[in-house]
């Protein structure tokens, strides 16, 4: 559009320097199957459910030179809508001030649908930075009998275009040679026309603002261009001094002469891009034929079957969390059984090898055997992903959501939600409108993370039965199912309150895009769920083992000793008197009785007595109370509390399991202690409570204030108190038989 | 010339006029929603679904409303 000459090549990067390469393109454009393919890197295509948000970036080698790629977040514009679209824009445009400048720009354009792809490639080649076009998607363009002529398109941008079919490698080298050909080479001005008039006041713009701000001039240019075109108003840049009465000056002028200055930007650039489409393809007898997706949206966007299908999904979805993933916990559970009896047998007894067995072995195990599930979950969310199902799934579920006051994207961080609330509340960065997106900040939380799972696993498998229900599903897969539905419902009212009270606003407009159906790549699929796995095995190495190390010390310690002579004099005496079975079944008692006298007496026992009272009508005793007071931190972290609580895993054959030694538990009194109502109860209050550090950490960030997570936290204890008080009390009374 | 959200699933209308005051009308003219440009009513639910260029993109009745169009030979629209 704007011709300018006069700008020195930057110098080429020696050998030794790192050349720094930016990815970008529309969203679902292919862009992170080849940053795969380009760097090799284990990565993973979508770095959280919903959408890329976080900064990637990987290394390659090529020739002798070391090239880094970053993969920036897919945009639409690069006048951006939301936070996403705005570290594209930052990046590019040098206002981010941690990235050091780009040497290359690598646009990806999908040659399904070059006409929109084209709009923002247009943008970033305006900026003038060396430039290489990947044109991905052609084989599903040629099979659709609407390839794209690489060579033609060459011509017209005045950049190399490469072919590159990521998911086989094709193209890939080429790519490469083509990164490091265009290095210093900066591209020529693509010959689009924004308008005379516009055009003048865009080059007076750029002159005040370089005055305040020296930089290379194209991107002078693109800013002053979205400054004065754009009244979403996204750019700091704007409080320049002077700048903002001079943008107002220059619009009332082009208002003045008639000029319609918002559509120009939009205008401008289509219509060229029209005169290239004309000559890249040959133009299709049937303008609107409908697609093989559009076939299958005629279903899945369906108001009733649409909904009745996701349903449909979720039920299945969580039904197959609980039987895929049996034997592969009874194999981990195994493991960790078979490591502490291997440890136990090789150690000489005393404190360290109890931290070892108990503590650490124990503890990790308890955490590591709802591996299987959350792997499952991950993975359905993933294929929903790159399917294209998620879009679906969010048009769908716009009709509902505005009924919370929320749109249909917040249905992605919703469902992101139900992996890990940390990644989905970074993925509400996709939501425009600011009362919104704190609307979902705020409810996320509460959407059933995988770190409940475990909570719910023990609770179900200990003290729900598995009373057959109908069509396959057990009591148990239905308690499951119920914990996810309640989490959803809470979340939608808690949105609705936030919505009509604090955050009350209209709402923005909903625009989504329905991307093709895609088979996704099984490589990329398990590549993401790989990397999400290891987060979490991360996570349950560091900060859980951790908590397990505190919590083992102040369960163990002050550890009384004459408690010891005590018990093992019992012992002997039992010894003595009794033999086979009936001596055993005492051991096992009398191990019980000094394990409990021995924690009530711990540190940990102290504070979980002190809070008694509190959760008492809860239904909840001090054990409980000591693993709510463990997972305040993380959640995960109850089940090896319990672990360490009932001193289960302990290396011999006698030790019961977590769950028996639940069940067996009994009060003072003689009651049991976990009925099938307590355990619905510490349900509701894992999924009402606030229980994450992470989760306050990223609203914190996100937010940018201590405000919202105070907030948050605050209305979430509330509201899991007062809840799990009338779930127990009115319980009691009306179904006396499950307390 | 009627308003988008007037249309029904199969139409094939051609965007005569977009209300530039309302907000969401700049990303759909960046998504190739502009005058001139013809386009296919899939779904005239809310929200509405548009067969736009290669894209389909859904949009609510209310941003619809900012839309005018005028619709292309009937017998286009019947198909
Ligand atoms: N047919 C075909 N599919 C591709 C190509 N590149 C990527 N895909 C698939 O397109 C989908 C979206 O790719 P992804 O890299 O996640 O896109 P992104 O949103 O731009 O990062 C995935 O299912 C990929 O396997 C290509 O060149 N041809
Ligand atoms: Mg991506």
């Amino acid at each position: 559009m704007l011709t300018s000459h006069d700008q020195p090549g930057s110098k080429p990067a020696t050998e030794t320097q790192t050349i720094r390469v930016a990815l970008v393109g529309n969203p679902n454009t292919g862009k992170t199957t080849l940053f795969n393919a380009l760097t090799g890197l284990k990565q993973k295509v979508a770095n959280y459910p919903g959408v890329t948000v976080e900064r990637k970036s990987g290394q390659f080698s090529f020739e002798g030179h070391s090239i880094e790629v970053i993969d920036l977040p897919g945009a639409y514009s690069l006048r951006p809508t939301n936070d996403v679209e705005r570290i594209t824009r930052d990046v590019l445009l040098g206002l981010m001030g941690s990235e050091k400048p780009v040497d290359v720009v690598v646009v990806c354009l999908d040659a399904g649908n070059l006409e929109r792809n084209l709009y923002f490639a247009t943008q970033v080649l305006d900026l003038g930075l060396p430039g290489v076009v990947a044109l991905t998607m052609n084989d599903e363009a040629t099979s659709m009998g609407q390839p794209v002529d690489p060579v033609i398109l060459e011509q017209h941008l005045g950049r190399p275009v490469v072919e590159t079919v990521a998911p086989t490698y094709k193209g890939v080298t080429e790519l490469k040679r083509s990164i490091l050909q265009a290095i210093g080479r900066e591209g020529e001005d693509l010959p689009w026309s924004i308008g005379e008039k516009v055009l003048h006041a865009i080059e007076h713009l750029a002159v005040e603002i370089g005055r305040h701000k020296p930089m290379e001039r194209r991107i002078l240019r693109q800013i002053a261009v979205e400054l004065l075109l754009d009244r979403r108003g996204t750019n700091r840049m704007i409080d320049l001094p002077g700048i903002r009465e001079l943008v107002g000056k220059l619009r009332a002028e082009l208002e003045w002469a008639g000029v319609k200055w918002v559509e120009s930007e939009s205008l401008g650039r289509y219509a060229w891009i029209r005169s290239v489409i004309e000559t890249t393809r040959s133009a299709s007898e049937e303008k609107f034929k409908p697609s093989r997706s559009d076939r299958v949206d005629r279903v899945l966007t369906h108001p009733v079957f649409g909904l009745g299908i996701f349903l449909l999904v979720m039920a299945v979805v969580f039904q197959s969390i609980y039987t895929w993933a049996g034997p592969f916990m009874d194999m981990i559970d195994g493991l960790t059984a078979a490591a502490a009896t291997a440890v136990a047998g090789s150690m000489s007894p005393g404190p360290l090898r109890d931290l070892l067995t108990d503590g650490i072995i124990s503890g990790v195990g308890a955490v590591l055997i709802f591996l299987p599930q959350i792997l499952l979950l991950f993975l359905f969310i993933v294929l929903m992903e790159d399917s294209g199902y998620l879009a679906r799934a969010a048009f769908v579920m716009n009709r509902h959501m505005r009924r919370y006051g929320l749109t249909g994207h917040a249905f992605i961080p919703m469902l992101s939600g139900f992996a890990c609330a940390i990644p989905a509340i970074m993925s509400t960065r996709n939501i425009s409108d600011p009362r919104t997106r704190l609307a979902t900040i705020m409810a996320v939380p509460l959407t059933s993370c995988s770190a409940r799972l475990p909570v719910y696993a023990l609770m179900i498998g200990a003290l729900i039965p598995a009373t057959p229900l109908f069509a396959g599903f057990t009591a148990q897969g239905f308690v499951l199912l119920g914990a996810y539905v309640f989490s959803i419902c809470a979340a939608l009212l808690v949105a609705r309150t936030f919505r009509m009270t604090v955050l009350k606003g209209r709402q923005q407009p909903f625009i989504i895009e329905l991307p093709p159906y895609r088979i996704p790549s099984w490589k990329t699929v398990l590549n993401s769920v790989w990397e999400r796995g290891r987060m979490f095995v991360t996570q349950a190495g560091t900060i859980i083992l951790a908590i397990n190390i505190i919590l083992w010390f102040i369960a163990y310690f002050p550890h009384d000793n004459s408690l010891q002579v005590k018990y093992d004099a019992q012992r002997s005496s039992a010894e003595s008197m009794l033999s086979g079975e009936q001596l055993e079944l005492r051991m096992e008692e009398i191990d019980s009785l000094q394990s409990g006298e021995m924690l009530r007496g711990s540190i940990a026992g102290k504070l979980g007595q002190a809070i008694e009272p509190v959760i008492r009508p809860l239904g909840f005793d001090w054990k409980i109370g000591i693993g709510l007071l463990a997972s305040f931190a993380a959640r995960e972290v109850f089940v090896s509390t319990m672990a360490i609580v009932y001193n289960v895993g302990e290396a011999d054959e006698t030790s019961v399991s977590l769950m028996d030694a639940m069940r067996n538990e009994k009060h003072a009194s003689g009651e049991r202690v976990y009925s099938p109502l307590v355990a619905l109860n510490i349900i509701i209050f894992f999924i009402l409570a606030c229980q994450c550090m992470g989760t306050v950490a990223v609203v914190k960030r996100e937010t940018n204030s201590w405000k919202w997570p105070a907030v948050m936290v605050g209305y979430m204890t509330l509201l899991a108190y007062v809840s799990c008080l009338l779930f127990y009390q009115i319980g009691i009374r009306i179904w006396p038989g499950l307390a | 010339m009627v308003k988008l959200s007037e249309c029904r699933s199969g139409d094939i209308v051609l965007i005569t006029e977009i209300d530039s005051q309302v907000s969401g009308t700049l990303r759909l003219r960046e998504l190739g929603v502009i005058e001139g440009v013809d386009l296919k009513v899939i779904k005239s639910s809310n929200p509405m679904l548009l067969h736009v260029n290669a894209s389909r993109i859904a949009l609510d009745r209310e941003l619809a409303d900012a839309i005018r169009v005028s619709r292309m030979s009937l017998l286009q629209g019947e198909l």
